[in-house]
């Protein structure tokens, strides 16, 4: 029977070849991130560095610095870039901070209800960038709860403080997450030999617990930097008249059709925006050489002061985080804030163009954007870690770059090259929303093809070459052997896509069109037109579709059987 | 036996590193080969160039008659065991044992019929509906067994696949795979770095050391007959004397041995082997001179069958492997000094 005959060998039918496939799906990926993220981003530069005539709202082609020139003349503007820095450095200051003893109480203490916390901590991930802001003036704005309520005073959060305490809340679950991987998978063990040695709990926490998690800390910084100096949502609702580079950007182009001023202060917006994203980027990946495989053992029971401490304060942020958005849920339900709180669902009745179909648009749009953007990022890992094809470095360059580059800047540069007279990509399609399709998918390409590459590391080369050698060609390896072994990474990139596409603004605030509403957007427009109620109430709603969704998604991936990734 | 698959001045580099250099190899039908050497060696490498995972740098691949180099794994029909077994956890065992059926497009029934034939032969018929990681490691590799053979492959090839296995199931399953390819006579392919495992299950040996072939050949030859120090010091326990070699003696530091060996022609710098069973421990009272070293015994391990010492003589350890009934017989205790007979037959000798 070990004979069958060797008629399979000199078959040598000319099927199209396994890397032909790859090569194809790589190359379409590359192509896709290409068109939609190179040329934009490209466009931009080039554009910030051509003479425009502001008359007639006309780039004239020709090569000229006047744009950046004139920006330094503009102390205004100039205002502008030191008002972004001076907001991001003091937010990544305050919440790298913050999230470290947060951090540090869910992994190296022994207080209780950590899981609860944890969760409690990814409550700003559910909200729209707004919220924040919208939260602390219902709370500490002229007519706020708090000051003028409770304190009758004058003192208001408008402005810079404003901004950088709601950045603060907005950044906290990111840097957190970061930083409670760092704590976790940094050896333990180490403060407890440094304890036997005679250290001292507060020695050992500066000589051993932060050196060894220092690249954490950074890596943690360098992205609420990028966060907190990229984010539009917040500064534009509680920042009254303090300009930062961002709402700088926005208010330029729709405001006064200043695409050269738009394009320059994309441009430089960027500046610190990709240091931040390289620095983000080095310290996470000489953070992970830091990360040590081996198991930590049980943390010995921490003394009572410490549990005290730690109780009291990762409660006393889980309890800020859940009242910015019960505020915001409370407000959604009574007549007028601080005058009549009579309970009502009159705000709910949306007096805005496309009304309460906003929220069935963002939600079609962003389970199509979860779809896509899961499969693709899913193609994308496996051809960069698994098959490895001879483009595989530019390829994963190119997927990486996105978030270098503010969502805004994109969208800018998406209606710079496909939406103008020449060539209108949504009037091609009847009005579909593709342009927001594919920038907030090409957004977070980053994160997702970094999630899928780790998926692909973790499952064994050798599954794929079983699948090869008893005869099965790369599609049907990918579709009954790897498709099956990542279905957790896929889901869980799916409902990353989503949660991001409900909440973005900045991502779209360019792309939407007279036909196109997204809920998100209209929370903004809401808040600006004094409609504070209605803004509490799209906001409300799209917290309530993004839980419903992810407990949907859950119990979904719950009920198949669990299955081991062999290692 | 007729030369089944054929490799001939093969390479691979990665990169600058050369991972196999130039080796040459004849494998016959139906023939039991298994490539053994440490980590590093190439072995696994040149397995992978087999399956067609890997394609050779320089070289040719040759399977009956036919240069085989740029087919596709999945063209080769050469079923392939993994170290990580490699089951798809999310299929039952009996729909991996099927995989490579379907892919084959063998018809439905018949798909049935031969994953119950092998699931019968390795024994697991029982666990058919279970999922792979319900089973322990043992039978998750008989399991890979069975799906490897299923589709009729033309080549066997096994990569570690005992390696992350414990010591009992090891030395059971390799007797299975041995008693499964015999019954087949499937020409198989081995890899290991357990050289008790390759000298028990192999009808030859092919020792690699960095990317080159040592030695090809049956076990009990590659036991008796290293032919290099590598192989020597490699395959087995060895006790080497190092020093000038001239008129058929070996004299060294610690000692002067007389030598009947083929390898000494040229007088110089030689290594003189001597495996610990050929080594003699003499009663106190004997008169023999030649060939006798003395030295002291500082350390003895119990193996059961054999008793193994430790000897010192200034800074030579030379091994000692004698029966437990004679140990018990003789008396001898840790810390005596004691008397080996080294026979000048027993050696081989390698230039230094």
């Amino acid at each position: 029977m070990s004979t069958t005959s060797t008629g399979s060998l000199k078959d040598k039918r000319t099927i199209i070849e396994d890397k032909y496939i790859v090569y194809i799906i790589g190359g379409l990926i590359g192509l896709f991130l290409i068109i939609f993220l190179a040329l934009p981003v490209l466009n931009i530069l080039r554009l910030s560095l051509t003479e425009y005539i502001p008359e007639q709202h006309q780039f004239t082609g020709k090569l000229s610095f006047s744009n950046f020139t004139g920006y330094f003349q503009k102390p205004a503007m100039v205002q502008a870039l030191l008002n972004s820095l001076w907001i991001a450095l003091w937010t990544t200051l305050f919440t790298t901070v913050l999230a470290f003893i947060f951090a540090y109480g869910l992994t190296r203490t022994t207080i209780r209800w950590k899981k609860s916390l944890y969760y409690l901590a990814m409550i700003p991930l559910i909200a729209p960038s707004m919220l924040q802001a919208m939260a602390l003036i219902s709370l500490f704005g002229s007519n706020g709860l708090i000051t003028a309520g409770l304190f009758n005073t004058d003192w208001n959060i408008y402005g810079p403080n404003g901004i950088i305490i709601a950045e603060v809340l907005y950044s906290f679950p990111h840097a957190m997450v970061i930083l409670y991987t760092t704590l976790s998978a940094v050896d333990s063990r180490m403060d407890e030999a440094a304890s036997s040695l005679g250290a001292s709990g507060l020695t050992s926490f500066f000589k051993i617990t932060i050196p060894t998690s220092r690249y954490g800390i950074f890596s943690a910084a360098a992205l609420v930097f990028n966060l907190a100096i990229t984010d539009f949502g917040n500064p534009i609702i509680i920042g009254r008249g303090y300009r930062v580079l961002s709402t700088e950007i926005y208010l330029q182009v729709i405001g006064m059709q200043r695409f050269d001023l738009g394009t320059t202060v994309a441009v430089i917006l960027m500046v610190p925006s990709v240091i931040a994203f390289l620095l983000n980027y080095y310290f996470t990946k000489k953070s992970a050489s830091l990360i040590s495989s081996l198991a930590n053992p049980e943390i010995p029971p921490s003394r009572k002061g410490k549990k005290i401490f730690f109780t009291a304060y990762s409660w006393t942020i889980a309890f800020i985080l859940l009242s910015i958005v019960g505020v915001i849920i409370y407000k959604s339900f009574v007549k007028v804030w601080m005058y009549n709180w009579t309970p009502t669902l009159a705000h709910f009745n949306f007096r805005i163009p496309g009304g309460m179909g906003v929220l069935w648009t963002s939600l079609w749009i962003s389970l199509t954007v979860g779809v896509f953007g899961a499969i693709f990022t899913m193609l994308n890992g496996y051809v960069i870690e698994k098959k490895n094809p001879f483009f595989a470095q530019p390829l994963y360059l190119l997927s990486i770059i996105p978030a270098a580059i503010p969502g805004l800047v994109m969208g800018l540069g998406y209606i710079l090259i496909y939406n103008t007279r020449f060539l209108n990509l949504d009037d091609i399609l009847y009005g579909m929303p593709l342009l927001i399709i594919i920038n907030v998918i090409v957004s977070n390409f980053t994160l997702g093809t970094l999630s899928s590459i780790t998926n692909m590391k973790n499952i064994d080369n050798s599954m794929d070459e079983a699948a090869t050698s008893l005869g099965a060609g790369v599609t049907k390896t990918f579709l009954q052997v790897i498709f099956p072994l990542s279905r957790v990474s896929f889901m869980s990139n799916l409902i990353y896509y989503f949660m991001r596409s409900m909440v973005t603004v900045s991502a779209v605030l360019f792309l939407i069109s007279p036909d196109v509403h997204l809920a998100a957007v209209s929370v903004i427009n809401l808040e600006k037109d004094g409609k504070d109620g209605s803004s509490a109430a799209m906001s409300t709603l799209i917290m309530l579709v993004v839980v419903v969704v992810l407990v949907i998604f859950g119990l979904f991936t719950r009920k198949k059987k669990d299955v081991v990734v062999v290692e | 036996m007729a030369d089944n698959l054929v490799l001939k001045d093969i390479s691979k580099n990665f990169d600058k590193f050369q991972a196999v250099k130039k080796i040459n190899l004849e494998i016959g039908k139906g023939e039991f080969l298994t490539l053994l050497g440490p980590s590093g060696c190439g072995k696994t490498t040149t397995l992978r160039m087999i399956a067609g995972f890997e394609t050779p740098t320089a070289g040719e691949i040759i399977y009956n008659g036919n240069v085989i180099n740029d087919l596709t794994p999945q063209r080769r029909n050469f079923g392939i065991v993994f170290q990580s077994y490699a089951l798809f956890p999310h299929m039952k065992v009996s729909e991996n044992v099927a995989f490579g059926l379907k892919m084959h497009k063998y018809p439905k029934d018949k798909i049935t019929e031969r994953v119950d034939e092998f699931l019968n032969i390795v024994g697991l018929i029982k666990h058919k509906h279970k999922y792979p990681p319900e089973l322990s490691g043992g039978m998750q590799q008989r399991v890979a067994l069975a799906r490897a053979l299923a589709p009729s492959p033309e080549v066997l090839l096994l990569d570690e696949p005992l390696s992350a296995l414990d010591a009992k199931i090891r030395v059971k399953l390799r007797a299975e795979i041995k008693e499964l390819q015999t019954e087949l006579g499937i020409t198989t392919i081995y890899v290991t770095h357990d050289q008790e495992e390759a000298l028990s299950i192999s009808d030859r040996v092919v020792i690699m050391n960095q990317g080159t072939i040592e030695q090809i050949d049956k076990p009990v030859e590659i036991y008796k007959k290293p032919k290099s120090h590598y192989v020597a010091d490699f395959v087995g326990t060895t006790n080497f004397f190092k020093g000038e070699i001239s008129k058929g003696t070996l004299i060294c530091s610690i000692c002067h041995l007389k030598i009947n060996s083929a390898g000494i022609s040229e007088p110089g710098k030689s290594v003189a082997a001597i495996r610990p069973e050929k080594i003699e421990v003499l009663k106190k009272d004997s008169t023999l001179k030649e060939n006798v070293i003395t030295g002291k015994l500082v350390v003895v391990i119990f193996l059961g069958l054999i008793v193994r010492l430790i000897v010192h003589k200034n800074d030579q350890k030379i091994i000692v492997d004698i029966l437990e009934k004679n140990f018990t017989k003789m008396g001898l205790e840790r810390g005596q000094e004691i008397k080996l007979h080294l026979p000048p037959d027993s050696f081989l000798t390698f230039a230094n």
